[in-house]
């Protein structure tokens, strides 16, 4: 989010389109280096507690930076919704451009950021690939060790056609849905009352 | 004292950029030389595995062994030190390749003429085997060309050579000399070693399944995701723009396609799988009832709509509205307005818009693995055998590649030289793609 707010108040749009979609597999395969990195450098790793990024932690610190540029490129959009003759009466009142935002054009936007952040949610909670990875496909019976979507994509390939086993590894796809739905109708309504 | 206006979040959030811009280009930096040192020949030792003396090239060493792979394939497997003692050192040996792959080295070779050894240095017998390899050649051409003695020389030359073994001294081993693809020299000097990388590299890019497969499978997923939803979401943003009045209908059309674009891409792998495979193609038979390169490319087809409907949707919209209400007031109606002006006039737009939906079906993993990506299919998508092209089956990918081979790598400083590359194309690519989507969109305008 504060990637937005910096690129709206130097003008730059094009760093979070630049940054989307560019950063995201590269950022995995980061992750993963610096994990073996981590491990390297510990004596004996396979005696020792799992590194930091193995963990809970580390999978939610992987996450929100590859979600950094989508954030910042929503937050960036809702920014330019705040009408330009409020920012232009700020300036030509004498105030800087970092004055502008942060007087006039963040108050103005703080719904439509808080909105950002409920989205938010429903990425993190739909977030696969990067989890697998940093926790690896043979950990696969605790699977509360990863999310809604490791465990469909690791669980739902190896059942059978119509089983029991199957249903219960649709539910978190519906959950998933439910979730994308409910954070996104505050936006749709919001646009609508606009 | 005049007080300076400071700036302190946009200027530490944009020296963060930059860090975070130079940890990326390290990051591909370090990914272009794990990807060649990863193939770059390692140190050889001749060790008994299973009874049986075998080559063997050290990739990285820890206190308790060693991880170790057969020269020339890609996997590796630990090796405990007490077996890597018990190894004889091979790094001033000469390599030789089969014609099935597998790979030998030894110290010294000699040729066994009907059961006589001749020793040779690994200079004579490669100049030996270039020559025969010349005569050879020489008497197929004349054969060919309808000269008998020349068939009956070819023959003898032929059935001589198979009569040959190749002896390893040292190891134990004997093999066909016919067998024989290629003969390295011992892998001591950074020239050698050169031959036996490129040899690797040869070998990697020839395989029917690994990498390739997986940069087939990706461009094919990726273009029939593109080509699928292409049609429809222009299709749907044409009638939105152009055609739909306002209303209930097509409000809540807009917002289906906005909430669609928020769905997590695994709801739709689970989707695909569940409904597509198990549930269409089920009810179909045959070969479409398992998961496999159409479904997959189905499933990125249906991911990628919402994004083209809705990129396609802003292009139409970008186009002055004075120019259709020309059109229409020179007596052209609605269709002939969309097919000569708005379209015309929108075509980079969307162009821009199939191009950012062919990025989101590369980028995407989670819904592949899901309906049909395996990590070696040990088949060619594209070959020579009619119908040349095979969707039905499980098919490789770039995604797929890194996902298992991250999963399998061995815990150490050895890279993952294949995931890198396979991680700098699919980056590159995206890149490209965004890159050319984003000209199309905005071009800039003439100085």
């Amino acid at each position: 989010m504060a990637l937005g707010i910096a690129a709206h108040t130097r003008r730059l749009p094009w760093i979070p389109e630049s940054l989307q979609g560019v950063l995201r597999p590269i950022f995995v395969i980061f992750c993963f280096l610096l994990l073996f990195s981590l491990m390297s450098l510990l004596p004996s790793w396979h005696a020792l507690p799992p590194p930091p990024l193995h963990s809970p932690w580390g999978a939610g610190i992987a996450i929100s930076g590859f979600l950094a540029p989508k954030i910042a490129a929503r937050s960036l959009a809702q920014l330019a919704q705040v009408p330009s003759h409020l920012r232009e009466a700020s300036l030509s009142c004498g105030a800087t451009r970092w004055e502008t935002v942060r007087h006039v054009v963040l108050p103005q936007a703080i719904p439509g950021l808080t909105l950002v952040l409920w989205e938010l949610f429903a990425w993190v909670l739909g977030e696969t690939m990067v989890v697998l990875v940093l926790f690896g496909a043979s950990a696969r019976p605790p699977w509360n060790s990863g999310t809604l979507g490791t465990a469909m994509t690791l669980g739902l390939p190896d059942v059978q056609a119509g089983s029991a086993a199957e249903g219960t590894l649709v539910w978190p796809a519906l959950l998933l849905l439910l979730f994308a739905v409910l954070a996104q109708l505050p936006g749709l309504l919001r646009e609508r009352k606009l | 004292m005049i007080r300076r206006p400071i700036e302190p979040l946009a200027w530490s959030v944009a020296g963060l950029f930059v860090l975070l811009l130079a940890a990326s280009t390290l990051v591909l930096a370090s990914f272009l030389a794990s990807a060649l040192a990863d193939d770059w020949p390692g140190p050889l030792r001749m060790a008994q595995l299973d009874g049986h003396a075998t080559c063997l090239e050290i990739r990285s060493r820890a206190p308790e062994g060693a991880w170790v792979r057969i020269s020339g394939r890609p996997d590796a497997w630990f090796l405990p030190t007490a077996t890597l003692d018990a190894s004889h050192p091979a790094g001033a040996w000469a390599t030789l390749q089969l014609r099935d792959g597998r790979w030998f080295c030894a110290p010294q070779l000699s040729v066994l003429d009907q059961g006589r050894p001749v020793t040779l240095g690994f200079s004579e017998l490669r100049d030996w085997m270039n020559s025969m390899a010349a005569d050879r050649d020489r008497l197929r051409r004349q054969a060919r060309d309808g000269q008998e003695s020349s068939a009956q020389e070819y023959r003898r030359l032929a059935a001589a050579e198979s009569s040959l073994r190749l002896r390893l001294d040292g190891t134990g081993q004997d093999v066909s000399f016919s067998d024989v693809a290629t003969l390295h020299p011992p892998a001591a000097s950074f020239t050698a070693r050169l031959g036996i990388f490129l040899a690797n590299l040869h070998g990697h890019l020839r395989s029917p399944s690994g990498f390739p497969a997986a940069l087939v499978g990706t461009a094919l997923t990726t273009l029939l995701a593109a080509l699928l939803a292409s049609p429809l979401g222009i299709a749907a943003a044409i009638w939105l723009s152009e055609f739909s009045r306002p209303g209930l209908f097509a409000r809540l059309f807009r917002r289906s396609v906005q909430l669609l674009s928020g769905i997590p891409p695994v709801v739709f792998g689970a989707f695909g799988l569940v409904f597509l495979v198990r549930g269409i193609g089920s009810s179909l038979g045959g070969g479409l009832a398992a998961p496999s390169l159409l479904w997959a490319s189905l499933t990125l087809g249906l991911l990628a709509l919402p994004t083209v409907t809705r990129q396609a949707h802003l292009s139409l919209q970008r186009v002055p509205s004075h120019l259709r209400e020309a059109s229409l007031s020179c007596g052209a109606s609605r269709l002939q307005t969309l097919l000569r002006v708005v379209l015309p006039a929108s075509a980079r737009g969307l162009l821009s818009a199939v191009l950012m939906g062919a990025v989101q079906a590369l980028a995407e993993t989670a819904p592949i693995l899901l309906t049909g990506a395996v990590q070696l299919s040990g088949r060619a998508i594209l070959d020579g055998t009619f119908p040349f092209f095979h969707p039905l089956g499980g098919f490789e990918h770039l995604g797929s590649h890194i996902f298992y081979g991250l999963e399998q790598l061995p815990p150490g400083p050895s890279g993952a030289g294949m995931e890198s590359l396979a991680c700098l194309i699919l980056a590159g690519s995206a890149m490209g793609l965004r890159a050319l989507a984003a000209e199309l969109r905005h071009p800039r305008s003439p100085q």
